[in-house]
């Protein structure tokens, strides 16, 4: 797939975040991202992520980087 | 750097309004000496100061051996209606070009106060101000002389032998090609400005 394609990288935040009780401020006051960033993750509207960014939510979360993202399949 | 030095070069507000001023002060001089003295000039019957490069014999100079040669005398020609408004017409190309100039300049200015230097709008105003400069400056140069050897062809230079300046305005043309490199940066910085935008 050529690079300048749309992404179809999905986030899970929304799930993880209601399975733990916890607000998308909270995660972003405990991981030390704006919540504004971290809103952009969320509704599959980042193009891009740290790994910096990345560890600190799995660690806060206690997840895998692949419970956070996913790849839909391609034409779903 | 020493922190001292880094914030003398710092271009800060202060800079931002000299450089206004400056740019104010420069393109109403070119109106002043350019349009306005002309047309005054014309209205009063003064005659018009056209240069003359000309190599000039002073016998008693030669005779010591003291170097002289090649010189900018200005003429005073008694030009006619038609020769004057020429000049008038290229002072009004070269004010109208350095308004330009000066409106570019302060665009981009503006664009990079606000803190948004890699906008299209910035490129192209970059370009435009290269053009201006590269192209701009040397067309007017090639419109002036035209009309100074119209005016001199009309006199008696009493045995002086014009010659023609060919000497273009490297110094503008330079700065424009350098105003269009820096454009191209502010394209590759909008690239980067891009990809970082939607970084988490």
């Amino acid at each position: 797939m050529p690079v300048d394609e749309p992404h179809r990288v999905v986030c899970h935040l929304d799930r993880l975040l209601e399975e733990r009780g916890m607000t998308l401020a909270a995660l972003a006051d405990a991981v030390g991202v704006t919540v504004v960033n971290l809103s952009v993750l969320k509704n599959d509207r980042a193009r891009a992520i740290r790994f910096s960014t990345l560890t600190a939510v799995c660690d806060v979360l206690g997840v895998q980087p692949g419970d956070v993202l996913s790849v839909e399949p391609a034409g779903a | 750097m020493s922190s001292r030095l880094s914030r003398l070069l710092t271009f800060d507000r202060t800079d931002r309004y000299g450089l206004g001023v400056l740019l104010a002060l420069v393109v109403l001089v070119q109106l002043v000496v350019r349009v306005v003295l002309p047309v005054a000039d014309w209205l009063r019957g003064e005659p018009v100061r056209v240069p003359l490069l000309s190599a000039v014999e002073v016998p008693a100079l030669d005779a010591v051996g003291t170097a002289h040669g090649e010189g900018v005398y200005d003429v005073l020609v008694d030009a006619s209606a038609g020769q004057r408004a020429a000049v008038v017409a290229v002072g009004v190309m070269t004010v109208a070009l350095v308004a330009v100039a000066a409106w570019l300049v302060l665009a981009v200015m503006r664009s990079i106060a606000s803190g948004d230097p890699f906008g299209p709008a910035t490129v192209g105003r970059l370009r435009l101000l290269a053009a201006v400069l590269v192209i701009g400056a040397p067309v007017l140069t090639a419109a002036e002389l035209p009309v100074q050897g119209w005016m001199l062809g009309t006199l008696d230079l009493g045995g002086l032998d014009p010659a023609t300046p060919v000497d273009a305005p490297w110094q503008a043309v330079v700065g424009g090609l350098v105003v269009a490199l820096l454009a191209e940066a502010f394209v590759v910085g909008r690239r980067l400005r891009e990809d970082v935008e939607g970084l988490v």
